[in-house]
Order: C-alpha cells, then sequence, then structure tokens
C-alpha cells in the first residue's frame, strides 16, 4: 500500500508467479516494455490485454499566459501518451465505489445554498472515502477483507445519501444552516441525557438493594427482641405489674415486626399476589430470564408463553419491547419446588416447539 | 499494434513461443493490477509509473436533459509516462 513497485520487485514478483527464473522474466520486461515504447514512438497506438491502450494522441497548438512574464504565449503542437484502461481493469479498480450511483439534483436549489451543501457533500464523501482509502492501506491483504469493505462502504453511502436528500426537500436556507450548526451541540446533548440516565438507574438499583438488605436486618432484629420478651412474659408469669407492661412492649414490636416483615414482602420481587404483573421483553430479557426471576426456575418460562401465546409467535423471534403478562403460578397450579412439576414444564416447553415446525 | 502483433513480435525477438510470451504478459497484466488495486504505484523506469487515482465527486449536467446530476467518487486507473518516454513521443 502506498509503496512504489520498482523493477526488480516486479520482476521477483512475476518469477514467483510463473515459476520462471529470473533471468528469463527480466528480458521479457525489458522486451516487453521496449517494444512497446517503440512502437509508440513510431506514433502507433498499443493494446495490451488486460490492461488498456497506449495511443499517442496530437495536441494542437494553443495560446496561453507565461505565469512568471504575463505575456501572452503560444504553446505548440505536441504530440501527448494516452492511457485508456480496459473495461475490466477499470471495472476492478473502482470496485470500492462501485455501489454509488449518479444522483439527480433538482434544478430550484438557490445558488448559495447549492454551495454550502456541495462542500458539506464534499466533506461527508472526503470522510467516506479516507475510510475506504485506509481499509484499503490498511490491509495488506485487501481480497481477504473485500467484504468488510463493502459494508464500510455500504455504511457510508446513507451518509452521503442521506445529505443528498437534503437537496431534495429545499427548505429555507436558514433552517438547513442552523441545522447543520446544531448537530454538534444536539450531540452533546444527547450524550449528556445518556449519561444522567445511567446514572439515575445504577443509583435506583442501588438504593433498592441497599433497603433490602437494610428491612431484612432490622426485620431479625425486632423478631429476636420479640422472642425474648415472650421469653421473659412465660418465666416471670406471677408478677402481673411487670407482665403487664412487658405484654404492651411485645405487642408493640410484634406489631412493628408485622409492619416490616409488610414492607419487605411488598419489595421482594417474587411475591405470590394475584395482581397482574407485567414485563418487557428486551435484548438481554426473554421469557426464560423471567421466569427464573418471578418463579425461580427458568424452566417454567412456558407458563408465561402460555399465558400471552395470543400476542407471542415462535418463543425464539420475540421483538424487543414486547410487554407480557407473568402470572401467577397458582393459577396453573404448579410449584417451582416440585421436581415433577418443571418436567412437566420443560415438556410444555417442547411441545411449544413443536408447534412451530 | 494489438495484443496479438505485440506478442508475436515479443515471441520473435526473444526467440520464444508464442504460448509462453502471452502466459507472461497475461501474468503481468495480472500483477499490476493487483499491485495497483492495492494502493501501490508500479514504476517501471523509463517508461512510466502505473497508479490508481481518486476521482472526487462532481456535479455535472446532463448534456440532453439538461439536469444536474452528482457524479459519485471515483477510482481509476492512471498511467503517468516518463519524461524520457515524454521526450521520445514528442
Amino acid at each position: 500500500m502506498n509503496e512504489k513497485i520498482t523493477l526488480p520487485s516486479l520482476i521477483t514478483l512475476l518469477a514467483n508467479r510463473s515459476g520462471k527464473p529470473k533471468k528469463q522474466c527480466e528480458d521479457f520486461l525489458r522486451e516487453f516494455f521496449n517494444t512497446i515504447v517503440d512502437t509508440l514512438e513510431s506514433g502507433d497506438s498499443v493494446k495490451v490485454k488486460g490492461l488498456g491502450t497506449f495511443k499517442v494522441t496530437t495536441v494542437m497548438e494553443r495560446k496561453s499566459v507565461d505565469v512568471n512574464t504575463g505575456r501572452e504565449i503560444e504553446i505548440p503542437r505536441h504530440a501527448k501518451l494516452s492511457f485508456v484502461p480496459t473495461k475490466e481493469l477499470a471495472e476492478e479498480i473502482n470496485a470500492p465505489f462501485a455501489i454509488f450511483e449518479s444522483i439527480e439534483i433538482p434544478d430550484d436549489i438557490e445558488d448559495e445554498s447549492e454551495i454550502e451543501n456541495i462542500q458539506e457533500e464534499t466533506e461527508t464523501s472526503e470522510a467516506a472515502v479516507s475510510t475506504v482509502m485506509t481499509n484499503i492501506s490498511d490491509t495488506e491483504e485487501i481480497r481477504a477483507t473485500e467484504n468488510v469493505d463493502f459494508i464500510e462502504t455500504k455504511d457510508a453511502s446513507p451518509t452521503i445519501y442521506h445529505e443528498a436528500n437534503s437537496y431534495e426537500n429545499p427548505q429555507e436556507e436558514e433552517v438547513t444552516e442552523t441545522f447543520y450548526e446544531n448537530k454538534k451541540s444536539y450531540r452533546f446533548i444527547l450524550g449528556f441525557a445518556c449519561g444522567v440516565a445511567c446514572s439515575a438507574i445504577i443509583c435506583l438499583i442501588a438504593y433498592i438493594f441497599m433497603f433490602e438488605k437494610w428491612s431484612e436486618l432490622f426485620t431479625s432484629e425486632k423478631e429476636s427482641i420479640a422472642t425474648i420478651l415472650s421469653q421473659n412474659r412465660v418465666q416471670s408469669g406471677h408478677n402481673i405489674a411487670s407482665e403487664a407492661n412487658k405484654d404492651e412492649s411485645a405487642n408493640h414490636t410484634d406489631v412493628a415486626t408485622s409492619d416490616t416483615s409488610k414492607d419487605t414482602e411488598d419489595i421482594a420481587p417474587t411475591r405470590p399476589s394475584d395482581e397482574v404483573v407485567y414485563d418487557t421483553i428486551s435484548k438481554t430479557r426473554y421469557l426464560t430470564t423471567m421466569a427464573k426471576e418471578h418463579y425461580g426456575n427458568f424452566n417454567l418460562w412456558p407458563y408465561i408463553y402460555e399465558e400471552n401465546k395470543a400476542i407471542l409467535g415462535h418463543p425464539d423471534r420475540i421483538r424487543p419491547g414486547t410487554q407480557v403478562v407473568i402470572p401467577s403460578l397458582s393459577k396453573y397450579g404448579i410449584n417451582p419446588s416440585d421436581p415433577s412439576d418443571i418436567k412437566k414444564a420443560k415438556q410444555k416447553g417442547i411441545e411449544i416447539y413443536s408447534r412451530y415446525k | 499494434m494489438d495484443n496479438r502483433k505485440l506478442i508475436d513480435t515479443i515471441a520473435q525477438s526473444l526467440d520464444k513461443s508464442r504460448e509462453e510470451i502471452s502466459e507472461m504478459a497475461d501474468i503481468l497484466c495480472s500483477i499490476i493490477c493487483d499491485s495497483i488495486k492495492d494502493g501501490d504505484a508500479v514504476a517501471i523506469p523509463s517508461v512510466g509509473t502505473f497508479e490508481t487515482k481518486l476521482r472526487a465527486e462532481r456535479i455535472a449536467v446532463h448534456p440532453s436533459s439538461g439536469k444536474k446530476l452528482l457524479v459519485p467518487p471515483k477510482l481509476s486507473v492512471n498511467f503517468k509516462p516518463s519524461a524520457l518516454l515524454k521526450q521520445k513521443i514528442r
């Protein structure tokens, strides 16, 4: 890439590919190009198969201006060499750009905005071109990565086409201008918003987790206090005054304990209540993930599927973002800790898959 | 001079068979093609340099319909004759 292949390396390449001695290759190369040059010198054109046509064309005399003195000069008539590659060669070389096509531009574009848009266009496609070029130069074995190149260029093309689309909907000049100006700040705001959202989610998760732990600790402490107190009450049954006192306090703590345990029940994800629970499928959340979370066993996913079979298709091709109802297991009479029920669920899963065969 | 005549001439002066020379010429062309496709330049002393050139995209006007067209960028083969060859042809 970006190297100059000189005659010696060309001879080596030729010798390697043809399997002939270097001396013979060198002779051939010299003779080959000498013949071409000699023919061209005689004014004839040379057609080489797989490469192209070398042709001598005459340039007529023309008038020009001397750049240094500013005086008019006449460039005399002379011959010039022109090389036209064969169609196959030209197509092969242009392969990275072959996907592009000419785009029609409507006439009703104002001149200034057109120039601006052209500049924008040039910038974007220069970027696209540079990606293609770097791809070319980055890889020694370009043919191996040709697919990647193609994808890259394909990626680049929508940007160009997107830019070009702005020709087709010619808006007022100012609007397009501000659009390009705002593009950067808009991106910045978007990034900032993403960061804030991420940190908020992390904080929420951490908060829930901590609260759960803390409330668990709190509950167990209260419970132990209650048991100690009730033991005391049994032991000192004859002391009425102290008993009433302690009874009151024990009752009090009992109430507190039941309150806190209710709280923990609300927070815990695995609650056996009858109210409808919803969950949303995402790229990382499947029916099995939900079953694991809600029932404690991923094998129980067929029951979620059965509950939502009206909106779900093939169990492996559920669209992310689909909201599903998580049924309570009591509806199907399933006990997650019973191995025979798990077995039943597995068979149900196989049965669901067999529907789509 | 077409390809056949060129090969005949080389074969005569090198005293080799036409097939052999034809094969060598094909290999040489494929080498040049592959090299310039990788972005290299093939320089042959006293003849010139084969290389790829990037033609930038431009706005052209369709000659018959008069419509403006955005022509995409293009990679093209370029042969730059050496000063010696230019001198010889002049």
